[in-house]
């Protein structure tokens, strides 16, 4: 399993992602996130996104849950997911198109 | 081993960071296992926090907290950046270097300024200082927190003591210990020295944190926390030109052997002395930022 940092794929999009589907603690995320992208979150990289994620009013923490706090995407949240996701998308269907493209002519 | 790193690299997080997200994040750590790739993730996460803390987690410290941290911050790099103005001044303590500063004026007003700027920033940290230790003195006796941050400035102080007193009679013994022996004495003195001075700057953060301060004496703090920080980029810039005046001037002097085994020369040494200060002067100015922001905010209506 790859171990990702900020430099690689975005970690507040796969937080983004994972808050999608309902509210979810930190390991919570992490699983998910895991499980869907093949990717471990580490705690640095996790509470950095969360961080900036909820400093921009994108996500929000709820109350505590022993000591394991969960959050849920804001409607501002689902937003910023669906347009990132609409651009991803955009890449996504471009970049095969001309792998396709490039390999039918080489 | 790794929990205790995990827990170690928690407690590098900022104050505001770990008071947020400190809980959570250890939860997760026990959760997830502390690897030591989840260590090098929390160090890693633990650096980006302080240089690029998030507004909304940083804001929501109060004005006091953020003028005793970035006073706390100031003191604990002035006390590094006097050890590298310790080492420029060993240096730079043969007669040649004198001879040197008289007949290059680059290099004699250099070190002219550095000079002034250290007497200028001493005397800016110790009147920022004073009141704080009164202070705390005062409130030692009523406040546990702050009773054991003056007994470990003590010790820490005690220990300087009589590693000085226990380096004065070695050296004065007769017969006379080797070279050798004299090099590893002042090494290990200055070793204890810089620990000793760490200790009690982490005291006096600790002692700010725990006393009842007045207003009044953070916002004199804060303003000589900026005076101590901007003498420190001044002494920086001082070293920079006498180092490149040097170099350029008097090449021969630039390129002795130096320190205490002769190896490196004097250019390295500078250079490392340089390195220092700038990666002490450059938080330095960082603290006294937030701590004049909080002080001119402000402050704190009432003490604590």
């Amino acid at each position: 399993m790859r171990y990702i940092s900020e430099r690689s794929t975005d970690p507040g999009l796969l937080v983004l992602a994972s808050l999608a589907e309902g509210p979810k603690h930190g390991y919570a995320i992490t699983q998910d996130v895991e499980e869907v992208a093949g990717v471990k979150l580490g705690p640095g990289t996790l509470y950095g996104a969360l961080s900036r994620l909820e400093g921009r009013d994108l996500i929000e923490a709820l109350p505590s849950e022993d000591r394991r706090r969960p959050y849920k995407i804001t409607a501002e949240g689902s937003a910023a997911l669906a347009e990132q996701l609409a651009m991803l998308d955009r890449v996504v269907d471009t970049g095969m198109k001309r792998l396709r493209a490039a390999g039918a002519t080489s | 081993m790794n929990a205790r790193l995990a827990r170690l690299a928690l407690a590098l997080y900022p104050l505001a960071y770990r008071r947020r997200y400190g809980e959570e994040m250890a939860a997760l750590v026990e959760d997830q296992g502390a690897s030591p790739r989840a260590v090098a993730d929390l160090a890693r996460g633990a650096l980006s926090a302080h240089v690029r803390p998030e507004p909304a987690v940083a804001g929501a410290l109060g004005r006091g907290e953020r003028v005793r941290l970035g006073v706390s911050a100031v003191l604990l790099c002035w006390v590094l950046f006097a050890a590298a103005i310790f080492a420029f001044a060993k240096t730079t303590e043969e007669p040649a270097f004198r001879a040197a500063a008289s007949a290059h004026a680059v290099l004699g007003g250099a070190h002219s300024t550095l000079q002034v700027l250290f007497v200028l920033a001493s005397m800016a940290f110790l009147l920022g200082a004073a009141p704080l230790v009164v202070i705390a003195l005062a409130q030692a006796r009523k406040r546990p927190g702050v009773r054991r941050a003056a007994l470990l400035a003590v010790g820490c102080v005690a220990v300087i003591v009589v590693a000085t007193g226990a380096v004065v009679v070695v050296a004065n013994h007769d017969p006379a210990p080797s070279e050798g022996a004299r090099t590893a004495l002042l090494a290990g003195w200055i070793l204890v020295g810089v620990a000793c001075a760490i200790g009690c700057a982490l005291a006096a953060r600790r002692g700010l944190f725990a006393a009842a301060i007045p207003a009044a004496a953070l916002r004199l703090a804060a303003g000589c926390a900026a005076a101590v920080a901007v003498a420190m980029i001044g002494i920086a810039v001082a070293t920079l030109v006498y180092l490149v005046g040097l170099v350029t001037s008097v090449t021969a002097l630039a390129s002795t052997p130096n320190g205490p085994l002769g190896n490196p020369d004097v250019r390295v040494s500078l250079l490392l002395v340089l390195m220092v200060m700038v990666a002490t002067a450059v938080p330095a100015a960082l603290g006294a930022k937030r701590a004049w922001r909080g002080a001119v905010a402000g402050g704190e209506r009432s003490a604590g």
